[in-house]
């Protein structure tokens, strides 16, 4: 769960919120969408707490993001980059095992639970028979499905985003709304991300959040969200 | 997963072996001719001449053993710059440390009008490991803070640059005796350490190794990208430092006692990438440390036989690894 309050955001000379609120609930999806330097970016860093906040609060779980150390927070959010690794024989069961770091020991050693979440995990985005597959010879669909099973892995309530679709066909994009969709509603999981795949997104989302005019405005995506993205961009 | 075990069980077994027949090797040969079963009886059951026992434990053996040590350390410092800056040409030196230690020994030796009587006492490897630590600290001191590693890498290599420079200007106002002995250094040699120097390389060595224990996770971690570590919990700043601390523990230490070794930094973890096959840190070490000990091991023959200075013998082993790393397709290379 998030919850935004008064949040003041700028980056540069750039004010990208001013007294902007919001709240996310458990179980609930969101697309993030605004136009190219809007600030999707900026906010969702300031989220993860990667950059600091100029006034407000932001609060994951009733947390403070702010004061909350990183430890706590790697257990309170994930995120999902579509960077991708230099690792050379990386396998994508050890990538995923990688999201278990918060709960392992200074060695990283892992225990017999921590093989299951991430097995768990690997089911869930449908890339068991992937485990023992180099990381880097999957391909960009792929590769997305297996950093949110990292993400999965981390077992966190919230999950941040930061375009999981940009580099994607069109097939690609449609498994990766549904995917995250199934997410929210089967595991209770708080979700946003960024997109400019507004017709992707709206048959997958709850809601449609607009950066607009330093203000964060929350849609329904089924009501009125083509609509919206309308008026929103003037198009 | 059972065969991936088995296969680096198998590799740490065959390696160690390895280690063990060079370091034999490196023992057996040298300049005085002596007979190989002599050698081990001299060695195992305590026989033989004092000057055969001179010969055989305190050069050949103290040379094998720093040979050893040496390509361990390097290798390690290597693979921690190389995941630390995301760059598979990173080596232990790219933060200036050899070009540290440079400066150090050059300011020893040639620049000894310079300085004050109490700096000419401390000897050239405390002025290579002053040299080295004092570089690297200013690069701690001006990016404290800086997110970009790719920046901090770049001051690394312009800063020794700058003390390139600052060498070059004393080789060229120095006399030829002094000018000889920077460069006799600088073609490094593992064979000038006594039992003496082991008293302060050891604990050097072994706390820059316990560091680079503490360093594992969080290399492991790094494997995906900052924002991923960091996201995860990691402390981006008090890692880099550790591993800054680390690898001037154990390239410093090794560069000031035995001269700038080239290139075995830099290809022994590619080498181990190749023979491992496998990501963790905690494999990669474990086989850097033994491919490293074995290269330097043979590096260190290869001098003896030829009598080159072993920075010739690296530089022989390791350009032709590089070059075939960096040329192969599309081939991910941390």
């Amino acid at each position: 769960m998030i919850r935004i309050e008064n949040l003041g955001l700028s980056y540069g000379t750039r004010t990208v919120l001013k007294e902007a609120s919001a709240q996310y609930a458990k179980g609930e999806i969101s697309a993030l969408i605004a136009r190219n330097g809007a600030g999707k970016s900026t906010l969702l860093h300031a989220i993860c707490k990667e950059k600091e906040i100029n006034a407000g609060h932001i609060y994951l779980d009733g947390n403070d993001v702010a004061k909350t150390p990183a430890n706590k927070m790697s257990k309170l959010l994930s995120i999902v980059s579509t960077l991708r690794t230099k690792a050379a024989n990386l396998t994508v069961k050890q990538a995923v095992l990688l999201g278990r770091s918060p709960y392992t020991n200074w060695l990283g050693q892992h225990s017999v639970y921590d093989i299951e979440v991430v097995e768990n995990a690997l089911s869930m985005v449908n890339m068991t028979s992937y485990g023992n597959r180099d990381i880097n010879s999957l391909s960009d669909g792929e590769f997305s499905r297996a950093m949110i099973a990292r993400a999965i892995a981390q077992d966190t309530g919230t999950i941040i985003l930061d375009e999981p679709c940009a580099f994607l066909d069109i097939p690609s994009r449609y498994e990766i709304c549904r995917l995250l969709r199934e997410l929210a509603i089967k595991k209770m999981k708080c979700i946003i991300y960024s997109t400019h795949d507004i017709d992707c997104a709206i048959d997958a989302v709850d809601t449609i959040s607009v950066i607009d005019n330093c203000q964060l405005k929350k849609y329904d995506a089924k009501k009125d969200g083509r609509q919206i993205i309308k008026e929103t961009f003037g198009i | 997963m059972s065969r991936i075990k088995h296969r680096i069980c198998f590799l740490t077994i065959a390696l160690s072996l390895l280690m063990v027949l060079l370091f034999i090797a490196d023992i057996a040969t040298g300049t005085t001719q002596m007979d190989f079963h002599r050698i081990m009886q001299v060695l195992l059951l305590g026989e033989g001449t004092p000057l055969e026992r001179s010969v055989i434990v305190d050069i050949r053996l103290m040379r094998a053993f720093m040979a050893v040590l040496a390509g361990a350390a390097l290798s390690i410092s290597g693979l921690q710059m190389q995941t630390l800056f995301q760059n598979p040409l990173a080596g232990p030196y790219v933060l200036g440390i050899s070009s540290g230690a440079s400066l150090g020994v050059a300011l020893f030796l040639m620049g000894a009008p310079l300085l004050p009587n109490v700096l000419r006492e401390i000897g050239m490897v405390t002025a290579a490991w002053i040299g080295s630590a004092a570089v690297l600290a200013l690069i701690v001191c001006i990016s404290r803070n800086i997110k970009d590693i790719m920046v901090i890498l770049i001051i690394g290599i312009m800063l020794s640059s700058a003390t390139g420079a600052f060498v070059e200007v004393l080789q060229y106002f120095s006399n030829e005796t002094d000018l000889k002995s920077f460069v006799i250094w600088s073609m490094a040699t593992v064979g000038e350490v006594t039992s003496n120097d082991m008293t302060i390389i050891l604990p050097a060595l072994v706390l820059g190794f316990i560091l680079n224990l503490l360093c594992l996770k969080p290399m492991n971690m790094m494997l995906l990208g900052t924002n991923y570590a960091v996201s995860m919990g990691l402390n981006i700043k008090l890692t880099r430092n550790m591993l800054f601390l680390s690898t001037t523990l154990l390239a410093g230490t090794i560069t000031a006692f035995c001269g700038p070794i080239g290139f075995v930094g830099l290809a022994v973890p590619h080498i181990a990438r190749l023979l491992s096959r496998h990501s963790d840190r905690k494999v990669l070490c474990t086989i850097c440390i033994l491919t490293g000990a074995c290269l330097l091991l043979c590096c260190d023959i290869l001098s003896k036989c030829l009598t080159l200075p072993i920075n010739t013998a690296t530089s022989l082993m390791g350009i032709p690894v590089i070059i075939y790393i960096v040329t192969r397709k599309n081939a991910p290379m941390l």
